[in-house]
C-alpha cells in the first residue's frame, strides 16, 4: 500500500511540476513542487520518509520536464540533509518553521545548480540577475506553496501531527502545528 | 551536524546514482523508459492542467484587470488598422497573382511542411523554458527542427525528438540563440533571453527604433530566414554606441501558448547529416 502512494505521490509531484507550477509564477519563477512535497513529507512523518521519494521525484521531473537526469538527483538530494539539520534544532513556531527552512535552503541549491548548467549550456546571465529573477522569487514561490499545503494538511488533520511517519511523541509534539 | 552524518550513505548512493543516471541519458539507454513514462504521466498531467487551468486564469485575470482593460483598447485600435491594412493587402496580393501568372512564377512557400502539435508539459524553471509537445518522429519531427506558433510567428527549437513527443526549446530559454535581422533597417544581430526570460538584441552599429519588427536573418543556418520573432519595444543609447539594449516583445504568447506548429519541412545543415 505504501509502495502505491509513493509511486503515485511521485508521479502526481512530477506532473504538477509541469503543469501546475508554471500556472503560478511568482515574478517570472515558478515553485520547484517536488521539493515542495519532500518538505511537506519531512514535516509531516520525518526525514527518513523522503529517503526514497526524493530520489524517485527527481528522476520523475527530469523525465517529464527534459531535464538532465542526474543534475535533478544532485539537486534534489539537498533537500534530505537539510531538512535533518532543521530537525535538529527547536524552532520557535514548530517544525514546519524547519521544514520551511530547509526547503529554501534546498531550493537555492538546486537552481544554483540549474543555473551553472544553463550557463556552461551557453547561457548569459549576471548575479544579480539570478539572484533577483530566480533565486528570491523561486524561495518565495516555494514558501507559498509549501505554506498553503501545509495549511490545507493542517485542516485535513485537525492540527494533530501524523502518527504515520514513525516518529516518536516527543518529536511529534516538537513539530506540532502551531 | 550529527544528523547529517547519518545520512551520509544515502548522500554518496545519490552522488553514485546521479552519475549513473547522466551517463545513462547520454548514451541513450534510457529512451524508451523515457517515452512509456511520458505516455504513463500524460493523463495525469491532463487532469492536473484541466483542474488548476481555470483557478490560474481567474487569478491571473484579477490581477490583471486593469492591464488587461488597457490592452483590449489599444487591441481595438490596432484592429481598426489593420482591417484597413487587410483591405489594402488583398488588392496587393490580387494584383501579384496576376503579375506571378503573367510572369510564370511558382510559389517559393508552397513546399512549406508544418506538422501541428499540442503542449503536454512545461518547464519554466531558472533560465530556462521548455515545452514537451505530442509529436514525435513517428511524425517525421527531428532535433533541430523550428517550432513556429499558428499564426507563424518563431517560438523555439525541437532539442530532442522521442517517438510520440518532442522536448522544444523555446526562445525566452536563456539558453537559446537567435540569429535575427531588423526588417525596416536590416541590421544583423542576436536575439537572447535575459534571467528574467526578457527578450534582448545584441546589435551591430544602425539605426533601430520601438516598434520595429524582428525576424530571423538566416545566419547561421540554425533557423530560415525571414520568420517574425517580435518587435522592438525599447532602445537604449545612441546608434553610435558600441553596445545598445534592445528589448523585444515576442508576437507568441510564449508563456501561455497551447497549440505549436513544427517545420518539417526544414533541418538545420549541422544536422541534416544526421
Amino acid at each position: 500500500m505504501r509502495i502505491i502512494a509513493m509511486g503515485a505521490g511521485v508521479l502526481l509531484a512530477a506532473a504538477a511540476q509541469v503543469t501546475v507550477a508554471p500556472l503560478f509564477p511568482l515574478a517570472g519563477a515558478a515553485a520547484e513542487l517536488p521539493l515542495v512535497a519532500a518538505a511537506l513529507l519531512g514535516w509531516r512523518h520525518s526525514v527518513r520518509a523522503t529517503l526514497v521519494f526524493v530520489p524517485l521525484a527527481a528522476a520523475a521531473t527530469a523525465a517529464v520536464a527534459g531535464r538532465d537526469l542526474g543534475l535533478s538527483v544532485i539537486g534534489y538530494a539537498a533537500v534530505v540533509p537539510a531538512l535533518a539539520i532543521a530537525e535538529e534544532r527547536r524552532w520557535p513556531f514548530g517544525r514546519w518553521l524547519g521544514a520551511l527552512a530547509a526547503l529554501i535552503a534546498a531550493g537555492a541549491w538546486f537552481r544554483l545548480l540549474l543555473v551553472a548548467a544553463a550557463v556552461l549550456d551557453g547561457a548569459s546571465v549576471t548575479p544579480a540577475g539570478v539572484l533577483a529573477h530566480a533565486l528570491v522569487p523561486g524561495a518565495a514561490a516555494d514558501a507559498a506553496f509549501f505554506a498553503a499545503s501545509a495549511l490545507v494538511l493542517g485542516a485535513i488533520h485537525g492540527l494533530r501531527a501524523s502518527p504515520l511517519g514513525g516518529a516518536g511523541t516527543r518529536q511529534r509534539e516538537a513539530f506540532r502545528w502551531p | 551536524m550529527v544528523a547529517v552524518a547519518r545520512y551520509r550513505w544515502w548522500l554518496a548512493t545519490m552522488a553514485g546514482l546521479a552519475l549513473v543516471l547522466t551517463i545513462a541519458g547520454r548514451v541513450g539507454v534510457l529512451t524508451p523508459f523515457h517515452g512509456a513514462f511520458l505516455w504513463l504521466a500524460s493523463p495525469i498531467e491532463e487532469g492536473l492542467r484541466t483542474i488548476f487551468s481555470p483557478v490560474a486564469a481567474v487569478l491571473s485575470d484579477i490581477g490583471e484587470l486593469r492591464r488587461l482593460q488597457e490592452e483590449n483598447q489599444q487591441l481595438r485600435l490596432e484592429n481598426e488598422s489593420l482591417k484597413a491594412q487587410v483591405a489594402e493587402l488583398r488588392q496587393d496580393t490580387s494584383r501579384l497573382r496576376e503579375l506571378e501568372s503573367a510572369l510564370g512564377v511558382v510559389q517559393s512557400g508552397a513546399d512549406q511542411r508544418l506538422v501541428a502539435a499540442n503542449v503536454l508539459a512545461r518547464d519554466a524553471s531558472v533560465l530556462t523554458h521548455t515545452v514537451v509537445i505530442d509529436r514525435g518522429t513517428a511524425d517525421g519531427i527531428r532535433e533541430g527542427m523550428v517550432v513556429l506558433s499558428p499564426s507563424g510567428s518563431l517560438v523555439g527549437k525541437v532539442t530532442r525528438a522521442l517517438a510520440q513527443q518532442s522536448f522544444v526549446r523555446l526562445i525566452d530559454d536563456s539558453r537559446s540563440v537567435v540569429a535575427v535581422r531588423i526588417q525596416e533597417t536590416g541590421i544583423d544581430g542576436s536575439l537572447h533571453a535575459e534571467a528574467n526570460r526578457q527578450l534582448k538584441v545584441d546589435l551591430a552599429r544602425g539605426e533601430v527604433a520601438a516598434g520595429n519588427t524582428v525576424i530571423t536573418s538566416g545566419l547561421g543556418g540554425e533557423y530560415p530566414p525571414g520568420l517574425p520573432v517580435g518587435k522592438v519595444v525599447d532602445v537604449s543609447g545612441t546608434p553610435q554606441e558600441m553596445f545598445r539594449t534592445v528589448r523585444v516583445e515576442p508576437f507568441a504568447q510564449l508563456a501561455a501558448v497551447q497549440t505549436l506548429l513544427v517545420l518539417t519541412s526544414f533541418v538545420p545543415p549541422s544536422l541534416a547529416g544526421n
